[in-house]
């Protein structure tokens, strides 16, 4: 059933959710650069504008000679093929820019003329008196003698009555230039035609139709590229297709297709990787529709949540694909290598626990300025927890009935491995501090590496024909690049008021964007006022004078518009479509697109710089600048990584604190991600490539990853007691299978020929190599188990240290010094969870219920104060010793064996002050001699064996020296007591006795001398009180007699030593000093 | 496509129509011979003062628009282009900084922008000839010589097809190679000329003839 849902919900998901192809959703709301934008996109972004650019481009070979050219199609070309556009039936209208419309110009001109205040306009009309005319041609005359600018030439033929000059201290309007300036190029290199839509182009299928009806109209009529040169079969392309329309149906096509296409070759090669694995393809298809499930789930959280997917958003499926195969997988191998059911709960919480810790370090991206990024924390968070649901819940029930088996080449791949690293632990560990080591050492180079590309170009197709179209736009009429900014106005002429003050402020020229804001509603009354026939009159003037008709031939047909205007023939509708920067809110308002000019060349933060003094101006406006953007998202995004990535370290580290209790192994987790990170920086740098907003995503990925491998593995490791040889049997082939399958799977992109799409492949392989490499390699050969690690503090565990103690121990007083020694072993109890951890499981022998870690807290307290009374031992009197002893019950049994003449085995465990027993038996006239392994220093070896010499306890080292055990013997049959400590195994010989919790394991090789030395065995005991005193209790001696076997005979005997010792044991387990881990 | 060496004859038949001989091409030795004297002459003058005589013909004017006035270099970098007809005209080039007075107008100052076609063709261009006869303009023009009887036509047309002016002449006197006159042609039917007229180089020139004498000059 719930199957059927998400299948169900997921297809309704998939039909009618929204693909958002726009960049500016995924940008932060609030940045005044969006916001502008965003206004900009809405009121002046020609929605309904296709734009045509065609360039004349002439193909040169080595020699300089021109061996293709692409020509602009000359004006009746040009005019057929605008004939043919306006003729479709989406299409309003046609304009032709760039190409010299003289027509089209004066049309303009006039529109702002129609526009000017009533006072100005009849100034305007006042200019054409017969005599004002004269006059005004004279001066122009007199202007070509003496000094003469080139530039200005052309200016004055076209403009022979000055009218620019009058017009522009009107408000900066020109006249056009019919001609081009006699120190120009002649003939434009790029044209383009604005083909507007009917319709405003809302969704991307009616961009995608409308652009590809305007498309083969413009390749039917006039060819889509030209063959250059003919043997090499490259084609130019002869026109590109831009505008917003062009550039939503590009993006959104490309981005269906590359994600199709990452997806496809993706599930392909992991598929594959497996099969070759596995060999197994049913259960292969199982996990791939529960990783489609995942999947629509995340859609379907998506639609209900957000109605779209953005282009960020988009990444989750490969997220997806990359972190939760993982949990898959592992669940698989775990059914086809048939580890066994305890196996199963650990796994399970690996599982939950890798996808809970994942989905909330992508949750904290929720917080992100980005509303890109908050979406794809809700996906990913939704796809990481039901993959981890379907693959603990619904692939176990599945595969149980396929019952999958792995080839044993696994097994054994997964063995060498393990045992390479085993013998090359040092050397990887080596090898990463010399990694880090060259890594610090090179960040002064590397500082200034551009690990990110802000630039908002890179986001584009490489081959994009819309941006191409746009460049080619950019440099029609010379452009140069400016910074739009819109103006806010309360009515038409406050606009202007505000537009012009910014010009001041700025001490800028803004006519080019004044001249198209008009100052107010005045043409209705302008038109009546106007008085036609004024184009006669300029022809008379010019007839009377030194020049012939083609001078003043712009003001004939100025005049001439405005005639048209008069007679109701005009209505600038037109040209108001094509070059209007003034738009209104809804309540009126109007607002106005105003192109700022930036300096040439422009530098850097030339934006940035600008839009600041353009706020200090005080102008009522908004930035809509793409480089100012960059800026803006740069700063923010540097703001939310300081602010996030706290967060998300607290978040990550508290349920990794979760998954292990201690800080031990949630350090190693906080290694892994860190050296995986400067693994994926070296590898950025080695390969010289940057990250995009796209690829930025290896991030989020990499630590995904990153905590998925390494809470895995750290478990596994901890489960098998650091053995590495179980720890990849489990792990290794699911870690290194995924990993593969997603460098794979995400390095198909890299076959594409989209840069934008290569660097996202790559940056991702970079990212899974890093994590992978981190999992398998770095995490083993760091991790550490402290099974395999002295159980002692390598630190205080020296002579030094028990000198200074026995030094303090013989002026402080005992009540303080305990106490001092309480503190201690509390103190190291809160900072060794992991010493505490084995101290619980070894008390858990003792008794049935679960021990709570305050008991094995309170073994390290005591410990700390037997510690004190141990030091104060070795420095006090006897007295103050014997006053130390408390109750002493079996001394008879000691001094029966002594009389006997035999030698005696006292054994005991790690109790309480069990030396106190050497100084007992001494005072009891009993000698003894205390049998011990090697310390980890022939210092410490001697001060205890002076500390014991204090009183007359003789100290015997036994290590693998069997002359030493030989040499126990002797002291046996010499009718001495040989004191031993029996409760840890010894080489691997013990024999495990059934205690209430388990079974705990006694050394046995001990009695195989009392065997030898045919000496009886006295168990001893000794406890603290709460009253400091200690208790000491010598059982009835045991004399060994054979029991079938020698082994079965120490086995015997072992056990009845050790139901002995337990009782005291389960009464005191707060003082049996345990530490080492008991196999 | 009319020839470089075809335009020139033109030119030189058009512009001298006194001259007696008809034009001799020079070859490359002598081009080179010529162009490395004419070039020793000018950087080792340190002043120049002439008459100047600009004629300027634009499309669709009945008659072309003479002006006079003087022209006075001294070296480095000082040029200046006084007119007397119309009076009150001057254009002064100080190295890179240029001021213009137009008749009844205030001065205008303002540096060259040497990426701007019409400032570094119109006067830092002349300036050019005068500091080293042009030869920064060997690199992007071709060169043709021709003598004619008195005078030699140097021509010069730009490599790129696109570029303005569109054509250069230069016609010195032969054999002191004196500038004699001047035609830059902007477009087919737009041209400016000068005469020098009674050149004088390395005599003493007006003291502070070079100094801003502007008041109220617009920056």
């Amino acid at each position: 059933m719930l199957v059927g849902a998400i299948l169900a919900a997921g297809t309704w998901a998939a039909r009618t959710i929204h693909f958002q192809s726009e960049l500016l959703p995924i940008f932060p709301q609030n940045l005044p650069s969006v916001q502008g934008l965003q206004l900009f996109q809405e009121k002046f972004g020609s929605a309904q504008e296709v734009i045509v650019v065609m360039e004349s481009q002439t193909i040169m070979n080595a020699n300089g000679a021109a061996v293709s050219t692409i020509e602009i199609p000359g004006s009746e070309k040009l005019e057929s093929l605008t004939t043919k556009l306006q003729t479709l039936p989406d299409v309003e209208s046609v304009t032709i820019m760039g190409k010299s419309d003289p027509q089209r110009m004066s049309r303009a001109v006039a529109w702002t003329i129609a526009n000017l205040p009533p006072e100005q306009f009849a100034q305007f009309q006042n200019l054409f008196t017969p005599g004002e005319l004269k006059s005004r041609l004279q001066k122009t005359r007199n202007r070509l003698s003496g000094v003469m600018d080139p530039e200005a030439m052309a200016l004055i033929r076209l403009d022979p009555f000055r009218l620019t000059e009058w017009l522009e201290k009107q408000g900066g309007i020109h006249l056009p230039l019919t001609n081009p300036s006699p120190t120009q190029s002649e003939g434009p290199t790029v044209i383009a035609i604005q083909v507007r839509a009917r319709q405003p182009l809302q969704t991307f299928e009616s961009c995608q139709a409308f652009v590809g009806e305007i498309r083969d109209t413009v390749r039917n009529d006039y060819g889509s590229a030209k063959l250059y040169p003919p043997d090499a079969q490259v084609w130019l392309r002869k026109f590109f297709l831009t505008g917003r329309p062009a550039i939503v149906a590009e993006t959104a096509t490309q981005m269906r297709h590359d994600m199709l296409l990452m997806a496809g070759v993706a599930a392909v090669l992991i598929s594959l990787a497996f099969w070759l694995c596995y060999r197994s393809l049913v259960p292969l298809l199982l996990i791939l529709f529960l990783q489609g499930l995942s999947f629509l789930c995340g859609l379907i959280a998506a639609r209900i949540l957000f109605g779209g997917l953005n282009v960020i958003g988009m990444g989750f499926s490969a997220i997806l694909l990359g972190v939760s195969m993982d949990y898959c997988i592992l669940v698989y191998h775990y059914f086809a290598t048939a580890e066994g059911p305890h196996a199963w709960p650990t796994l399970k919480r690996g599982i939950w626990l890798s996808a809970i810790t994942t989905a909330g370090a992508f949750g904290i991206l929720y917080f992100s300025s980005f509303p890109g990024f908050k979406q794809l924390a809700v996906l990913i968070g939704v796809g990481l927890l039901t993959t981890a649901y379907f693959a603990t819940t619904l692939l176990p029930l599945l595969l149980d009935r396929f019952k999958p088996v792995a080839p044993p080449w696994l097994n054994k791949v997964s063995d060498a491995f393990a045992a390479a690293l085993e013998q090359r632990r040092k050397l990887v560990r080596w090898s990463v501090a010399i990694g880090i080591a060259i890594f610090v050492i090179a960040v002064p180079f590397i500082w200034n590496y551009p690990f990110y590309n802000s630039d908002l170009k890179s986001l584009r197709h490489s081959n994009s024909e819309a941006y191409r179209g746009m460049e080619l736009l950019g440099n029609l009429g010379g452009m140069t690049r400016t910074f739009p900014v819109i103006v806010h106005g309360k009515t038409l002429a406050d606009l202007h008021e505000q537009t012009a003050h910014l010009g001041k402020a700025l001490s800028l020229d803004l006519s080019s964007s004044l001249l198209w804001i008009p100052r107010g509603s005045y043409m209705d009354a302008n038109r009546t006022k106007w008085n036609d026939g004024r184009g006669r009159m300029v022809k008379d003037v010019i007839a009377q004078s030194d020049f012939d008709p083609t001078w003043g031939e712009s003001t004939r047909m100025l005049l001439g518009v405005l005639d048209g205007w008069k007679d109701g023939k005009e209505n600038f509708k037109e040209i108001r479509s094509m070059t209007s920067n003034v738009m209104s809110w809804s309540d009126g308002e109007p607002m106005a697109l105003v192109r700022v000019p930036l300096p040439s060349p422009v530098k850097p933060d030339e934006s940035v710089q600008l839009w600041h003094r353009i706020e200090a101006s005080g102008t009522r406006c908004q930035p809509a600048d793409w480089a100012l953007l960059g800026s803006d998202l740069n700063q923010t995004a540097r703001g939310d990584f300081q602010r996030l990535s706290v967060w998300m370290l607290l978040i990550v580290f508290s349920l990794c604190w979760v998954a292990h209790r201690a800080m031990r192994l949630v350090m190693l987790n906080a290694v892994a991600l860190i050296l995986s990170l400067l693994l994926l920086l070296a590898l950025l740098v080695a390969t010289g490539t940057s990250m995009t907003i796209m690829s930025l995503l290896a991030v989020p990925l990499l630590i995904g990853l990153v905590i998925d491998y390494s809470l895995h593995l750290i478990l596994a490791l901890e489960e098998s007691r650091g053995n590495l040889k179980e720890t990849f049997r489990h792990l290794a082939t699911p870690v290194f299978l995924t990993g593969i399958a997603s460098v794979i799977g995400f390095g198909s992109p890299l076959a594409s020929q989209q840069p934008s799409l290569q660097n996202f492949g790559f940056v991702m392989d970079l990212g899974i190599i890093s994590a992978v490499a981190t999992g398998l390699i770095l995490i083993p050969a760091l991790y550490f188990h402290p099974a395999s690690r002295p159980h002692y503090s390598q630190t205080l565990y020296r002579a030094g240290w028990f000198g200074i103690a026995s030094w303090f121990a013989s002026w402080v007083p005992r009540p303080c010094f305990r106490a001092f020694g309480k503190s201690c072993g509390w103190l190291y109890a809160c900072s060794h969870p992991g010493s505490v951890r084995i101290v619980q499981r070894n008390l858990a022998l003792l008794r049935k219920d679960p021990i709570p870690s305050a008991l094995a807290r309170a073994v390290f307290v005591n410990f700390g104060a037997t510690l004190a009374d141990y030091f104060r031992l070795g420095v006090c009197p006897h007295d103050e010793v014997m006053r130390m002893i408390g109750e002493n019950h079996g001394a008879e049994n000691f001094k029966k064996v002594y009389e006997e003449g035999r030698g005696c085995l006292l054994v005991t465990g790690h109790m309480s002050l069990f030396e106190l027993g050497g100084f007992f038996m001494k005072d009891q006239g009993c000698p003894i001699t205390v049998l011990t392994l090697p310390e980890p220093s022939g210092a410490l070896t001697r001060w205890r064996a002076d500390y014991r010499a204090r009183w007359g306890v003789d100290t015997l080292e036994v290590g693998t020296d069997s002359f030493a055990l030989l040499e126990v013997v002797k002291h046996l049959q010499s009718g001495k007591f040989v004191a031993v400590l029996v409760d840890r195994p010894y080489q691997g010989q013990h024999i495990a006795v059934d205690f209430p919790g388990g079974k705990a394991p006694f050394s046995s090789g001990i009695l195989m001398l009392a065997l030898l030395a045919q000496c009886p065995v006295i168990p001893v005991t000794v406890v603290c009180s709460h009253s400091g005193k200690y208790h000491l209790e010598a059982h009835p001696p045991i004399y060994l007699e054979k029991r079938g076997s020698r082994e079965e005979t120490v086995e015997h005997y072992m056990r009845q030593i050790a139901h002995t010792l337990e009782p005291t044991l389960c009464k005191h387990p707060d003082q049996w000093y345990q530490f080492v881990a008991l196999p | 496509m009319v020839s470089i060496r075809r335009a020139a004859l033109i030119l030189a038949s058009i512009f001298l129509p006194t001259a007696h001989a008809g034009p001799v091409e020079v070859g490359a030795d002598g081009q080179k011979k010529y162009a490395d004297a004419f070039e020793m002459k000018q950087s080792a003058t340190h002043t120049f003062e002439c008459t100047l005589r600009q004629t300027l013909k634009l499309q669709g004017m009945k008659k072309p628009v003479i002006s006079k006035g003087h022209i006075y270099y001294a070296a480095p970098d000082h040029l200046l282009i006084r007119f007397d007809e119309p009076s009150d005209e001057f254009v002064l080039l100080n190295g890179k900084h240029v001021t213009i007075k137009k008749s009844g107008e205030d001065a205008e100052e303002r540096d060259l922008d040497p990426k701007k076609e019409s400032d570094s063709t119109g006067i830092a261009m002349l300036l050019g000839f005068f500091q080293n006869g042009a030869s920064a303009l060997k690199e992007s023009h071709r060169i043709a010589m021709f003598e004619m009887e008195k005078l030699l036509n140097v021509t010069l047309t730009p490599k790129q097809p696109d570029r303005r002016p569109i054509m250069i002449v230069t016609h010195l006197s032969l054999p002191d190679l004196e500038l004699h006159s001047q035609l830059i042609r902007f477009s087919r039917e737009n041209e400016m000329s000068y005469e020098f007229i009674q050149p004088q180089r390395d005599q003493p020139l007006k003291e502070g003839i070079f100094d801003q004498p502007v008041k109220g000059a617009t920056k």
